[in-house]
């Protein structure tokens, strides 16, 4: 039977879905583009071009969009409450950074049920660096009464390279929020949607898929293959890169990041090839945020010029 | 008239780490200011919270203290003619210095006379000076992470909302980051609700600076941290909380909150059966709330210290910390399950994936190091009769062979992986829980120890092995490996390790020989002694520092410095024994030795520059006074225990009066060569086989 759609809006019913709908909607109102996932496999929402990459340049950006993310390591074979391989982020880039963000940011809590006079609110430091993008910034995990359900950071270098505005991000753990809203202990117990006679949870859509991945990448994969598949990225983004093409070369940048982590997961990196293995990608990431700057931002048009 | 100035700078979060120090370089940089541009005061005072950098600046005066400035010019000889006309050198002068010519004054100096300006320097009102003060002193504040935001090229802690800046009532006007100073401030961000926004809190004007504490007060913000941390404590002291243990959190939860409000949470009793520092790791780090007790026991409850607390919200928030509790000690739980499923032992290979140093390579090739290490110290100690009576007879190779390599084992632990800060403690936990003997469980948690000078030296044989190799191996590794420790730099604590290496061989009276156990430790390595100079001198600077928490002067800590490398046992015993002789009425005993032995060293140094032996015949003796020094030496060599210090100093003072004599009677440095050889290689043998057992006592300081 199909959901009756009076609910998707409604503050009362939070369902999974409705919460992405909520935000989207609000971002939306702020001006951000409501932009879709990207289709390449990825650590985490920062992950996609429409961060790293627009974050470079002097061309303002404002988005907005889900994000799967993967992280092979963390699979727990779906037995524990609050762990999994693979997970949702929603995802706000604005740059340059408004003056006004945490409080669009607190207004966007709102629009999903959360007032801050409900709960008690913290901002506590929290600086985030990902060496494989050579990215890091300064900022917070946002607390509600006790619990981390967002990061917010304001991005000073992304590919190695210094950002000039400033974009700040705010990352979304959907799956935290969703089970602070709705009270549930467990992940899987998250009601994706809901109608009159029919609710529909996490586990009922993702428990197999969990459990299957967990399987692969603690189990099946099979490292041969992912080492060689690991080096082929690596060569074809690197032919890629000298073309100067950014957008191809990156996804498999992206394709090599993912790669790694698979064989992270499967005990394969010795930790003598493990930083290798990481400034290899940071390399890749470097030379596609500076073809980036090059091609399509004004600094590249203005030194061509 | 005295004024008052008020800054108050309103700030997104601010690190709460960074709020003490903050502050504290606030008033001392504008102290310093205020000082060089001739403004006093009465009083500086600096308050802040997570949200705002408060100054307050009593007593200022109203214009800067005048100056006059004195510049000397010509020579009145050059400068006016004799009938008094003002040559070209005064004007040029006057010119230089802006002044009228007639109003310079004569001044004289060494007898000269000479042409001085004395210049009036402009004084400044404080409202101007304050307007450049204030803004410059606080771009010069040090940014241990300064951030950029929207279009700023500079940094600054956090991104800046509003400005109050105000002399008496008067707003004293400058920009700092596109924000304009005025006196507009803001209450709390959720306690108090603006018409406009959802987290601004209410805006205010500051009615005047003496009532502004008292304004943010009745706005939900408690903006002096003395009474905010007095709370506190409070709150935790009246729920068994433990504030003493925890002052770091206790001065980060001071900072993390405007209007603090402690509520007691409680979790399921059951939790207890986890290990309790698990819990109270939970319970502070992540959370941070205050664990309570009974009688030292931990209590199924926890103090948390909220700021946004209304009689509608309060339920709520309590419930949802204690879920969230709740939640972290169910994830630790199931790793305090899953951990134990595979035992300690069979973690070891996987210490093979764990990275020590890069350059260095794993821990599981660091743990073979130390078994080498170790098995070198148990043989050394086994061969000493002083280190066996305290430790190595107590030592099995096996059982040391495994407290070595379960050593690390808990690193691949999901709970260490999680909570970093309990490696050592889980893998006790872990070894008691799969019962491994009490003693090797133990080393595993103690062989990081001393973990901070004055730190628990860690207490049964194992640990005390396992601890002693792990920090020599550390130290020679990262100096190997270039990771040297400068200045305020040292990632590794090198430092703290020496003082380890010092502390264990002092409690333990560990008779080890601290140069050949770095020599050996080098030898590990295939690169051979990389930075070796520099590691020696690192080693000595701090050797001299850990004899100085010993209260030794630095004269007694020189002359026993080579001893504290080969044998810090001996050197212990010897500075003990020279701040004693230093301590005596009378010092004629201890100069003769100095004298006496300073002679005997000067003349072994020309038997041979670079120390090889040069030997004697005792047939060829001339002299009964070379013959006497000879029986006497040889008594000494057999009668007396060199190892015995007083004993040692008693029978060398019996040699001095035989060496007096000699020295009168006997020419060393006879015109025969031959018998010129002799008597120094005789000396040189003396200070050998004697002298070199002993202190350098030419380092000693003595009264004339």
């Amino acid at each position: 039977m199909l959901p009756s759609y009076s609910f998707i809006l409604d503050n009362t019913h939070m369902t999974f879905q409705n919460i992405i709908l909520n935000l989207q909607k609000f971002w939306s109102e702020q001006g951000c583009l409501v932009l879709q996932p990207y289709d390449t496999e990825k650590g985490a929402g920062t992950m996609s071009g429409h961060t790293t990459l627009r974050a470079l340049g002097p061309e303002p950006w404002n988005a907005a969009y889900v994000e799967p993310s993967r992280r092979p390591t963390d699979g727990r074979y779906g037995e524990n409450p609050n762990r999994l391989q693979h997970y949702f982020q929603f995802q706000v880039l604005m740059k340059p950074s408004p003056l006004n963000i945490q409080d669009l940011y607190i207004q966007s809590l709102n629009a999903i049920g959360i007032s801050q006079q409900d709960h008690d609110i913290r901002f506590v430091e929290d600086n985030w660096e990902s060496p494989t993008l050579g990215a890091w910034g300064l900022g917070w995990e946002v607390w509600l009464n006790g619990m981390e359900i967002t990061q917010f950071t304001y991005f000073q270098q992304c590919g190695g390279f210094d950002c000039d505005p400033i974009p700040v991000e705010i990352t979304y753990g959907l799956e935290r929020l969703a089970m602070f809203i709705q009270k549930k202990k467990s992940v899987f117990d998250i009601e994706w949607m809901k109608t009159k006679d029919t609710v529909v949870t996490y586990k009922d859509i993702y428990l197999d898929f969990e459990i299957e991945h967990c399987k692969y990448n603690f189990e099946d994969s099979n490292p041969e293959m992912l080492f060689d598949l690991f080096n082929k990225y690596e060569k074809e983004c690197k032919q890629l890169v000298e073309k100067g093409r950014v957008f191809s070369a990156y996804d498999y940048c992206l394709k090599c990041s993912h790669t790694f982590n698979l064989l992270d997961a499967r005990g394969s990196i010795s930790v003598t090839e493990r930083m290798a293995y990481i400034l290899r990608i940071r390399k890749l990431a470097q030379k596609c945020a500076s073809n980036y700057i090059q091609n399509y931002t004004a600094i590249g048009k203005e030194s061509k010029s | 008239m005295s004024n008052t100035y008020l800054l108050e700078l309103g700030c997104e979060e601010i690190p709460a780490r960074f709020m003490p120090g903050l502050l504290k370089e606030l008033s001392e940089k504008i102290e310093k200011r205020l000082v060089s541009e001739r403004l006093s005061f009465t009083s500086i005072e600096t308050k802040g919270t997570y949200r705002r950098i408060v100054l307050v600046l009593k007593g200022l005066p109203s214009v800067q203290a005048a100056e006059v400035l004195e510049i000397k010019g010509p020579p009145l000889r050059i400068a006016k003619s004799p009938d008094g006309k003002f040559l070209p050198a005064a004007l040029g002068f006057s010119k230089k210095v802006g002044m009228d010519v007639n109003d310079l004054d004569v001044k004289e100096l060494n007898g000269e006379s000479y042409l001085f300006a004395s210049k009036k320097e402009a004084e400044k009102s404080v409202e101007s000076l304050l307007a450049t003060i204030i803004p410059e002193t606080l771009m010069a504040l040090k940014q241990p992470v300064g951030m950029r935001w929207g279009r700023e090229t500079k940094t600054f802690i956090r991104p800046i909302h509003w400005i109050v800046s105000l002399l008496n009532n008067q707003v004293i006007p400058f920009s700092f980051f596109g924000i304009e100073s005025g006196n507009t401030s803001f209450g709390h961000r959720f306690l108090t609700k603006n018409a406009t926004d959802a987290t601004s809190g209410i805006e205010f004007e500051v009615e005047s600076i003496d009532s502004f504490e008292e304004q943010l007060k009745s706005r939900f913000v408690l903006l002096n941290q003395d009474a905010r941390r007095q709370i506190i404590k409070d709150a935790v002291n009246k729920y068994d909380g433990d504030c003493v243990g925890n002052k770091a959190l206790l001065e980060e939860v001071t900072y993390l909150v405007e209007w603090p409000t402690p509520m007691r949470g409680l979790i399921n009793e059951s939790y207890l059966t986890l290990p309790h520092d698990v819990v109270i790791e939970c319970m502070t780090k992540h959370q941070k709330y205050f664990p309570s007790f009974k009688n030292s026991v931990l209590q199924p409850s926890f103090i948390l210290i909220a700021d946004n607390v209304t009689n509608a919200n309060k339920d709520r928030i309590l419930e949802d910390n204690q879920h969230v509790l709740t939640a972290r000690l169910d994830d630790v739980a199931f790793f305090w399950k899953e951990d134990a499923k595979k035992p300690l032992m069979d973690r070891v290979s996987d210490l093979k994936k764990v990275l020590f140093q890069d350059g260095i390579g794993s821990i599981y090739q660091k743990l073979e190091r130390h078994q080498k290490i170790a098995t070198f110290i148990l043989e050394q100690l086994n061969n000493d009769k002083v280190s066996k009576a305290s430790l190595g007879s107590k030592i099995e190779p096996d059982k040391l062979t495994q407290a070595i390599w379960l050593s690390k084992s808990d690193l691949t632990t999901e709970m260490v992986f999680e909570l970093p800060v309990l490696q050592g403690k889980m893998g006790y936990e872990y070894a008691i829980k799969e019962g491994v003997s009490q003693e090797i469980a133990e080393s595993i948690e103690q062989h990081y120890w001393p973990k901070f000078e004055g730190d628990t030296v860690p207490d049964n044989p194992y640990s005390v092995i396992s601890a002693m190799v792990d920090k020599i191996d550390t130290i020679v590794s990262c100096f190997y490996n270039n990771l040297i420790p400068t200045g305020s730099q040292d990632p590794w604590g090198i430092r703290r390790h020496v003082f380890g290496v010092y502390s264990i061989i002092e409690k333990h009276k560990l008779n080890l020989n601290v140069k050949d156990l770095i020599d050996f430790a080098y030898g590990n390595f295939d690169k051979g002694e990389v930075n070796r100079v520099k590691l020696d001198a690192f080693v000595e600077q701090r050797i001299k520092s850990f004899m100085g928490t010993r209260n030794y002067s630095y004269d007694v800590i020189d002359s026993v410095m080579e001893s504290m490398w080969t044998y810090p046992l001996t050197g212990f015993s010897w500075a003990e024994f020279l701040m004693d002789k230093k301590g005596d009425s009378s010092l004629d005993a201890l100069k003769s030795i100095i004298e006496t032995s300073a002679r005997i060293k000067n003349l072994s140094k020309k038997a041979n520059d670079n120390g090889a032996k040069l030997g004697y015949d005792e047939t060829l003796f001339k002299q009964e006074e070379e013959k006497d020094a000879k029986i006497k030496i040889d008594w000494f060599l057999k009668s007396v225990d060199i190892n015995d210090i007083s004993a040692a100093y008693d029978g060398f003072l019996e040699i001095i009066p035989i060496f007096v004599r000699y020295f009168e009677k006997v020419m060393v440095m006879d015109e025969d060569s031959s018998v010129r050889m002799n008597r120094l290689g005789f000396l040189q043998s003396v200070d050998i086989s004697v002298l070199s057992r002993f202190p350098d006592l030419n380092k000693l300081s003595i009264p004339k």
